[in-house]
């Protein structure tokens, strides 16, 4: 399928494609009734209470008014409506101001202001500096004589370098005046939404001399959301406009995710239906027998002899909506507004600010706070997340030699600059290569001063180091880049650019010296994509031992090399790449099989080692996390030495005695099912241990794992605690992700780039760094944090608050819920098990609504453990992530809890309030009076700390609750005309209150005590040593472990270059040595190590083959 | 009510002594409060035992003496309950009980005598008790319409009276519905010691009820004209709101046993004095086994002789006092240092495989 765009044609293309108009909007005026109430149906237990409220429109078997349930459905429906009203009105809006920009545009050969809405397909649009680009646009003119424009991408992918577009070189060098009159078609794909690919051809009409076919990447085209910066004016061709365009295309409303909290309270109230359907066929019975044996005694009920057919039917259907209430009606818009309240802590908490970039966290979807609480598994990305990102240029290895080893800083070893200043040919070339050999952009600002925008940070690094050595990258000009190399200018001409993609893991230049017209290819990449290539009798080892010792300290190595292409070999290439690069199919495989046929006989100039410094405090956070009882499992691209260093300088594994690494290896099935199979084996036998172990898998073996051995690798991945995924592309780290969650484990993915978006989105929580990689991930995120370290309070504190509020609140709700049903259900045989309701219609509405809903909304503040306590004790999270809070057992704490207070509630007041004084109101009042009383105090005993707001929630609730029934009571009209003075008036009223209050709490607050004294919970302990001021101390106290890498590694690195094993024996061992030492006395084990021992020789074996 | 309402209050408070007043610069932070940062003054109090142990503790020394006063109360009331169903039926139809309420020929007339066992001082009230009776059944507690008892003008709303709504021909009776239509016809006349004594209806209805209630506009209708009688009639020229007696017993009661007020005798009756009731015994309870009973009482600050409370309150109370003594023995006997770490199992086991 492709798309034929004629250039400047408003007849052609003007009705076939969408116009520009940018809707982000779910429902139109007309729609939004019926749609949003479909949507809100959709819920099971939307259509159980509208199921509810029409029944009660049926007089006959309605016990209470029917405003008592159509009053909240209707509330809430509203509330949620009005909520999803307000976000689409605001995303109208956002929309009408961007489709009523002016842009201008060339209609009928003319210049004209129109609306942004109004462009076609086909216009030609003008933009000048700092303006948005209205949609996607393919160059063909700038106000730069290079034709090269500069566009901050930002909005779209994140990225806050500038980026450089150029235009196509057909239409190079056409006059400004004749960019108008343009004719041509441009030949492109269906729209997608992959923001780094344009796949299509321009070809130009006459009189537009160049007829040939043009190849148009993504560099000739500036996409919609972009700004124009350093750029006086472009034009465009718009080839993709409105929804159509590769933003309005990936834009997507995420699947809602479901919380473990949620699901559970689905459970619970899904047991509490069936509960109440047996409750109402019980009931129904029980009332369908007494109806026919008592009732028809009973003159003055004056029951008819014959009913009509539903006569069975009524008595059950009754029951139903008596016992409705048993599912609280409130539930959903509580734990909705108790949610995003959660979530508007995290934006707001002070705590969890990057100081260097004030961003705040944010946490963009509000209802998986609770989830924070009780993850399991956090899978993280290496660069970027638990490193700054920020890349420094510490060592290279340049022909044999190493700079830097002994200072740790080549830039200030000594004998590099001199190699620099007296001009040693291996050395400059290797700085040459440094300085050019990338995409790097050097804006001179007008001081003078030169900085650099480069898309990679190892490239900026790169670039910074070579002008710390005299070789300073001056300008860019087009195709000509300028070189100060100790004062004196050097020019080269770019010819091409093969780019880096994450399957070639190199990119390479080829540039023609000015001087003396030689060309060259200079490459730089990781060593498995340079070394192989080497030129025939190259010693490669020294490069090869570079790069493993670098890669040990945990430092990331590129290696550089260099050709000199004779001229007709260029030519005859250079052929075959314009080729290849105007191919639409596969242009991407194309290029790369092209430039394998460049890259070859490479001679390899060096290595450099770039430093990406750990962020502050990851070790901390991943210790404290780990007390916690998370798993951590690494996933990155980078190669295995590299990420092991970066894992044991982060305390993600614990060096030999205590720790132990597993490797997981092999290139072919059988290889790597012999090696899972090891590894599993000792898993099984250390898992009693107290060791952490540890597997390491890079992404070739991952990927025959996940093919062949799914059952035994998901094994393997219950048992580990710690795994190191190396090499792993971003559908690799998804797939790992979904194995835990297939396994029940809730899963959080921090990452900071792109790669990672696909995690970030698969996992239950994705969390996003807004790093220096960008805004992607950020963007994909569920939540966005500046470091990775404040994922410790994120977790600890925001997330173990959530859950233990949201596990409070939803029992809660539930067991004040059953109160009053229960209460029902009993007076029910006492009203002839005819289906009475005790409390009028108004009382049972505001029950629900009011009386019991706002006190334990401010339990959104309470605080069982202080967060310094949390922090210090990071092991209590277990409660949370075990499910202590909130399970059928706790739940069945909370329903025995309503079932004994109901009962206290109604025998009290049937009892006090009996004989003469058994008036229905005044019994439904003092029994409602008692469930409000009651709840008020158990809301207090439950509370941990009072904050004012609570003291008024708690107890302006209950004075609200007196004031509501006064007020009642005054009115003439209402059922409830002077009951509540009458009541108050009483001392018997008060007597009775008291009764209920010390029946009801004394038995909670005895068994509370007990458990909380002799029983206790380490919750419970530790809020003991909190309030009581004792020393809260931990044995295992963390302390703040300042390091480096320098500090840690430093030493290792002279000794290790010397005798190096293809396994990094302290750390990987290949058999369980150590464990068969625990095991040695018991020869029970005996046939595993041996085995396995017999296995491990054996891989090793096929490693030296 | 609102958290977020009382947020900003707060937060405001809180902000005059805001440490990080200096960041509020930055435009983009919101203003830095203690709500926001979930650092409100909170008072965290626990369960220690000296606080559980005295809650109870004085749970006991106030309980006690409530209870204790409660049931004197209830004890000084003198009560006379006498159950007149059964006696009130002569032998003759002592089989067929029914049969002789629903028989238009028998006498119901009944006189019964008893002693009055202490003094009881005035005004003594006047009950009749019936047993068995649902009052509080759906179909019939819902038989009523509250509207026309108010006014005239809703005369005809009669929807929610059924099956007692209108007569034969249509035209709504007035008072409608199945409670008004079961008004209690027992009556009872007093005298002691062969004086006869008066029964004063004044103040037995709520005066809520006649002024608001009941309209003084609108008169019975069609009132037990049908074919079923089911209780009381009622004089069609006093207006519903002078109808003390369905006033009374419009006001359905929540247990199927219930007393109602029926009158009061405004004398003292002295002990050992000799009371004789004369009862109209027109109440069908027989079909369904129901008992009535005639109650005597006088009152007192806690209402009428009900020793619920008063027991419940003594027994509350030695139970509180128990667990307090309980709760301190185990205290004293096997002391428990509150929030030693030692408790945590991490701390144990510094390995930090914690289960």
């Amino acid at each position: 399928m492709k798309r034929y765009v004629y250039i400047n044609d408003d007849e052609l293309s003007q009705d076939l494609y969408c116009d520009n108009r940018i809707s982000n909007r779910k429902y139109t005026l007309l729609n939004f009734l019926p749609k949003n109430l479909w949507e809100q149906f959709s819920r099971f237990m939307n259509q159980y209470f509208l199921l509810i409220a029409c029944l009660q429109l049926w007089p006959l078997i309605t016990p209470v008014n029917p405003a008592s349930t159509w009053g909240p459905l209707i509330f809430i429906f509203a509330v949620s409506a009005t909520k999803e009203a307000w976000d689409d009105y605001n995303r109208y809006l956002s929309d009408k101001k961007a489709n009523e920009k002016e842009v201008w545009v060339v209609r009928q050969g003319i210049k004209k202001h129109i609306q942004a809405q109004d462009i076609c397909v086909g216009n030609v649009v003008w933009l000048r500096e700092n303006e948005e680009v209205p949609c996607d646009l393919v160059l063909i003119g700038t106000s730069d004589p290079q034709g090269v424009c500069y566009v901050e991408t930002a909005a779209l992918d994140g990225e806050t370098d500038l980026k450089t577009r150029v235009i196509p070189s057909a239409c190079m060098g056409i006059d400004f005046e004749l960019l108008h009159k343009m004719k041509g078609v441009i030949e492109c794909p269906i729209p997608d939404r992959d923001i780094r690919r344009f796949d299509a051809n321009l070809r130009l009409f006459p009189p537009f001399i160049d007829n040939d076919l043009c190849p148009l990447t993504i560099k000739n085209t500036i996409l919609q959301s972009c700004y124009l910066r350093n750029t006086e004016w472009v034009c465009g061709v718009a080839v993709y406009t409105g929804n159509e365009t590769k933003l309005g295309m990936s834009r997507g409303i995420p699947e809602p995710k479901l919380t473990a909290v949620d699901a559970m309270i689905d459970k619970l109230t899904g047991a509490i239906f069936v509960f109440q359907i047996v409750v109402v066929i019980v009931l129904g019975i029980a009332g369908n027998v007494w109806k026919d044996t008592e009732a028809v005694k009973q003159w003055y009920v004056l029951y008819p002899k014959e009913g009509p057919w539903y006569e069975l039917l009524v008595i059950p259907l009754r029951f139903e909506l008596l016992c409705s209430i048993m599912i609280p009606i409130s539930i959903k818009v509580s734990l909705d507004l108790v949610k995003s309240l959660y979530a508007k802590f995290i934006d707001w908490d002070n705590q969890m600010i990057d100081q260097e970039t004030s961003t705040r966290s944010h946490a963009t979807n509000t209802a998986i706070s609770e989830d924070l609480g009780q993850v399991e598994y956090i899978l993280t990305d290496k660069t970027g997340t638990l490193t700054e990102n920020r890349m420094i240029f510490r060592r290279c290895c340049i022909g044999g030699i190493f700079y830097g080893n002994e200072s740790g800083d080549a830039l200030k070893d000594v004998e590099l600059l001199n190699a620099v200043s007296s001009g040693s040919s291996d050395v400059i070339r290797f700085v040459t290569v440094m300085a050019i050999c990338n995409t790097v952009i050097p804006v001179k600002s007008k001081t003078g001063a030169i900085s650099y925008k480069a898309q990679s940070q190892d490239e900026d690094a790169l670039v910074q180091a070579a002008a710390c050595l005299h070789m300073v990258f001056v300008n860019k000009n087009a195709n000509t880049l300028e070189i100060n190399f100790n004062a004196s200018i050097i020019q080269y001409e770019v010819l091409d650019t093969l780019e880096f993609t994450s399957d070639r893991k190199r990119m390479s230049v080829v540039v023609k010296d000015c001087q003396n017209g030689k060309i060259f290819l200079l490459s730089k990449g990781a060593d498995e994509a340079i070394i192989p290539y080497a030129c025939a009798g190259q010693q490669t080892r020294t490069f090869t031992e570079a790069v493993d010792q670098y890669s040990q300290l945990g430092l990331r190595t590129l290696c550089l090399a260099w050709r000199e292409l004779k001229e007709d070999e260029y030519q005859d290439w250079s052929l075959m790449f314009k080729e290849a690069n105007s191919t639409l199919v596969d242009r991407e495989w194309r290029l790369a099989e092209v430039c394998q046929r460049l890259e070859h006989d490479l001679e390899i100039l060096g290595v450099t080692a770039i430093e990406d410094r750990l962020q502050d405090g990851v070790p901390e956070t991943i210790e404290t996390l780990r007390k916690a009882g998370i798993n951590f499992w690494m996933l990155t691209g980078d190669k295995q030495n590299t990420a092991i260093q970066i894992a044991l300088s982060c305390n993600f594994i614990s060096p030999e005695p205590k720790g132990q690494l597993l490797l997981i290896n092999g290139k072919t099935e059988d290889e790597v099912g012999r090696s899972l199979d090891r590894v599993l084996l000792t898993m099984r036998i250390t898992t009693s241990e107290p060791k952490d172990v540890a597997f390491v898998i890079d992404g070739w073996a991952l990927e025959i794992a996940l093919k062949h051995y799914r059952k035994v690798f998901t094994e393997l991945a219950i048992l580990s605690r710690t795994a190191l995924c190396c090499r792993v592309t971003p559908s690799q780290k998804a797939q790992l992700v979904e194995i835990l969650k297939s396994c029940d484990y809730r899963t959080l993915a921090i990452g900071d780039g792109g790669n990672d978006v696909r995690m970030i989105q698969q996992a239950d929580i994705g969390v996003g760094i807004s790093g220096r990689e960008g805004l992607q991930a950020a963007r994909a995120a569920d939540y966005s944090i500046g470091k990775f370290r404040f994922l410790k309070r994120l977790i600890l504190v925001h997330g173990r608050y959530s859950y233990n509020r949201t596990a409070f609140l939803s029992q809660y709700s539930f067991y004040k819920s059953l109160l009053i049903c229960f209460i029902q259900i009993f007076f029910s045989f006492i009203s002839g098990v005819s289906g009475t309701s005790l409390f009028n219609s108004v009382s049972l509405m505001a029950y629900n609504v009011f009386y019991t809903s706002i006190p334990v909304l401010v339990s959104v503040l309470d605080k069982d453990l202080s967060e310094k306590t949390v922090m210090q004790h990071p092991q209590i999270l277990f409660y949370c992530q075990a499910g202590r809070l909130l399970n059928p057992s706790t739940f069945a704490g909370w329903f025995g809890r309503s079932l004994f207070h109901a009962i206290v509630v109604f025998v009290i007041s049937i009892h006090a309030y009996a004989y003469e004084k058994s008036e229905m109101e005044e019994v439904s009042m003092v029994a409602l009076s008692g469930c409000i009383w009651l709840q008020a105090f158990v809301v207090t005993i439950e509370t941990n700390s009072f904050t004012v707001l609570q003291h008024l929630a708690i107890w302006g609730n209950l004075a609200a609750f007196y004031i509501i029934n006064w007020i009642l009571s005054a009115v003439p009209a209402s059922g409830l005309y002077t009951i509540m003075f009458r009541l108050c008036t009483q001392p018997s009223y008060w007597i009775t209150m008291f009764l209920i209050v010390v029946t009801g709490m004394g038995p909670v607050l005895a068994i509370k005590y007990f458990r909380y004294t002799y029983r206790p919970s380490k919750i419970n302990t530790l809020q003991q040593a909190e309030r009581l001021g004792g020393p809260i101390l931990s044995l295992g106290n963390i302390e703040p472990q300042p390091r480096s890498i320098e500090k840690d590694v430093s030493p290792l690195s002279i000794t290790l270059p010397k005798n190096r094993n293809p396994v990094y024996e302290p750390l990987l061992s290949d058999s369980p040595n150590s464990t068969r030492k625990s095991f040695g006395s018991s020869t029970t084990f005996d046939f595993f190590p041996s085995q396995s021992r017999l296995s491990s020789s054996y891989s090793r074996n096929c490693k030296d083959n | 009510m609102d958290p977020n309402g009382g947020s900003s209050s707060a937060g405001a408070a809180d902000g005059a002594s805001d440490p990080a007043a200096a960041r509020r610069r930055h435009s983009k932070k919101p203003k830095y409060s203690r709500f926001t940062q979930q650092e409100l003054p909170a008072c965290k109090p626990i369960l220690t035992p000296g606080w559980v142990i005295s809650s109870f503790i004085f749970v006991g020394i106030i309980f006690i003496p409530i209870g204790l006063a409660s049931l004197f109360a209830s004890e000084r009331v003198v009560e006379i309950v006498h159950r007149y169903d059964k006696d009130c039926v002569p032998a003759s139809y002592r089989n067929d009980m029914l049969a002789y309420i629903q028989s238009n020929e028998t006498n119901k007339t009944c006189t019964r005598t008893f002693l009055v066992p202490k003094q009881m001082k005035s005004p003594v009230y006047i009950y009749y008790q019936l047993d068995n009776f649902y009052q509080n059944h759906r179909r019939y507690v819902k038989s009523r319409s509250d509207k026309q008892l108010r006014s005239r003008a809703s005369e005809n709303d009669t929807s929610s009276c059924d099956p007692e709504d209108v007569t034969a021909n249509k035209s709504a009776i007035v008072p409608c519905g199945l409670i008004a239509w079961s008004l209690f016809n027992d009556t009872y006349g007093f005298s002691v010691n062969n004086t006869l004594l008066g029964v004063s209806k004044k103040n037995i209805a709520w005066k809520s009820d006649q002024q608001h209630k009941f309209g003084s506009d609108v008169y019975p209708k069609n009132f037990q004209s049908g074919g079923l009688i089911g209780g009381a009639k009622l004089n069609s020229s006093i207006p519903l709101s002078q109808q003390v007696d369905l006033i009374v017993w419009m006001r359905t009661a929540a247990l199927p046993t219930f007393r109602k007020l029926y009158g009061k005798i405004e004398v003292d009756l002295e002990a050992n004095s000799e009371l004789t009731v004369v009862i109209e015994n027109n109440y069908n309870t027989y079909s369904f086994g129901g008992k009535k009973k005639l109650v005597l009482s006088t009152t007192s600050w806690i209402g009428g002789k009900n020793d619920f409370l008063g027991i419940a309150y003594i027994t509350l109370g030695g139970l509180s006092l128990f667990l307090a003594i309980s709760f301190l023995l185990i205290y004293i006997i096997k002391p428990r240092p509150l929030g030693d770490p030692t408790f945590l199992s991490w701390n144990r086991n510094p390995a930090g495989h914690f289960n």
